[in-house]
């Protein structure tokens, strides 16, 4: 049977984009617990459908999607019950100062889901206008007035100056 | 700086912030395989019993001939009519003295139509979905005969093809919603909240499978069904009292699935599946036949016992 095959290909997927779909649910929901979980249920949609998508051109676009669809779907449910910015895991032992990150997600949670799935996608995952439209099933019209309207609402909560908002460490 | 560039320094800025996260502890890419199973099963339960129709007009009487696909081995069958439904809106209101089909009714059903000898545990049982509006049960069982062991399932649907009735034929229980959306959310009950409830039930509604269009006679074709694997045999044919026939049987490595889908005139449709695995997807084969053939499955489907209406006890069932 060739479900062991694709067991396997999937596992292998699977594991190597893992750590990918784990920052871009962050970015989404800016929750850790949350985007484990935002990662786990969209890729049991890819195993669930594997045998369509391991012959996608794509398969991480696809799972991309899948997770960027899930996550708008469990903010519509959750929209009254938003967690906010607290389990972000400590980064350890590393060089990295935690401000940076607090500072970016306390700023993407300022916006509606919708408005940090569209800064998500164009500009973590580098969509286009286009794509991002399509992945969220609206109007490129509608991306581009979210995009417009999420990066003046990040340019006042961040700044513009990349120095002012590092010189914390 | 305009909007393009402030773009670049905020991917700039996402790429510092989350340069150094550590990587998760969890096992999701197992959770993810049992999450994918669960939502295949589901699939595959909703494609054997619940997972259509809403008939058009235009299907109605279309002729259509079977066995003339790409399949490797089809059985060719001579041009089947698809049957004039008799359905009315009467039928979604249980007559006196009678209850719904339930999950556990067709578990009773289907274990008295298994041959004689044969024995069984159950597996599975299923009332109507979230929010449907017609009545769809399914049941499965461990079965073991002379002829083999593995999974015996059958799907019951009411009004296959006939559209939305005018509300939930048996609506689910808060609580019954509550777990469904724990599930869906994967999150504790406790923490579904009455707002969250409202919408479930909304979107359950609107995903309802009679909310899904299928035409009945690309559905009753062993060219267009749409296999996941092509089917070794596949026939479909009209029966004396005109109702649609569909048997097909389908191998994947060791794995053997036969299933007999009937659609009666009076528009409820059974479905019965026999594998030589436990789940006719996953688990190992149990031996290279399942328990029962296709005649048997035929037998199982075109029984007369298989009615949206039962007996109800004195005083009232709940239906469910």
């Amino acid at each position: 049977m060739a479900s062991s095959r694709w067991l396997e290909e999937f596992q292998e997927f699977a594991h190597s984009s893992t750590p990918g779909l784990l920052r871009t649910a962050l970015l989404l929901c800016g929750d850790w617990h949350l985007s484990e979980d935002l990662v786990q249920t969209a890729l049991g949609k890819v195993y669930a459908s594997w045998g369509r998508v391991r012959r996608a051109d794509s398969p991480d676009a696809y799972a991309r999607t899948v997770l960027t669809r899930t996550y708008i779907s469990h903010a519509r449910l959750r929209r009254s019950g938003e967690r906010p910015v607290a389990s972000i895991p400590d980064a350890g032992s590393t060089q990295q100062d935690p401000t940076l990150r607090l500072a970016l997600l306390d700023a993407l949670a300022q916006l509606s889901a919708r408005d940090r799935a569209v800064v998500v996608l164009r500009y973590w995952l580098d969509r286009s206008v286009e794509q991002t439209a399509a992945d969220l099933r609206v109007t490129p019209g509608a991306v581009r007035t979210r995009s417009m309207r999420a990066l003046a609402k990040l340019r006042e909560l961040l700044g513009s100056d990349r120095h002012a908002l590092y010189a914390a460490h | 700086m305009d909007e393009n560039s402030y773009g670049s320094h905020l991917t700039d800025t996402m790429d510092r912030a989350l340069r150094d996260l550590p990587a998760t502890s969890r096992d999701l890419v197992g959770g993810a395989v049992r999450v994918g199973r669960r939502t295949r099963l589901r699939r595959q339960l909703a494609a054997w019993g619940a997972a259509c129709s809403v008939l058009t007009a235009a299907s109605l009487g279309v002729v259509l001939t079977a066995g003339s696909g790409p399949a490797a081995h089809p059985v060719a069958a001579p041009s089947v009519q698809i049957p004039a439904l008799a359905l009315s809106a009467s039928q979604t209101v249980a007559p006196k003295d009678t209850k719904p089909l339930s999950g556990k009714d067709t578990v009773r059903i289907l274990r008295g139509l298994l041959p004689t000898g044969a024995r069984s545990t159950v597996s599975y049982s299923q009332g109507s979905g979230p929010g449907s509006t017609v009545i769809a049960t399914a049941a499965g069982l461990q079965v073991e005969t002379a002829g083999g062991r593995g999974l015996v399932g059958v799907n019951f649907q009411a009004r296959f093809g006939a559209g939305k009735a005018a509300g939930p034929a048996h609506p689910l229980t808060d609580e019954q919603l509550r777990k469904g959306l724990a599930t869906k959310l994967h999150i504790p009950e406790s923490q579904v909240t009455e707002a969250m409830l409202r919408k479930f039930r909304n979107e359950s509604a609107k995903e309802s499978p009679d909310a899904k269009k299928v035409e009945l006679s690309s559905f009753y074709s062993c060219a267009k069904r749409g296999f996941d694997t092509t089917p070794v045999s596949c026939s479909v044919v009209n029966l004396p009292d005109g109702s649609l026939l569909m048997t097909y049987e389908e191998r994947s490595g060791g794995m053997v699935n036969r299933t007999a889908d009937l659609l009666r005139k009076d528009g409820n449709r059974i479905v019965a599946l026999t594998s030589n695995t436990a789940d006719a997807k996953h688990t190992p084969v149990t031996g290279a036949q399942p328990p029962l053939t296709l005649d048997q499955l035929r037998t199982i489907v075109t029984s007369n016992q298989w009615q949206q209406w039962v007996s109800a006890p004195a005083g009232g069932a709940s239906g469910r």
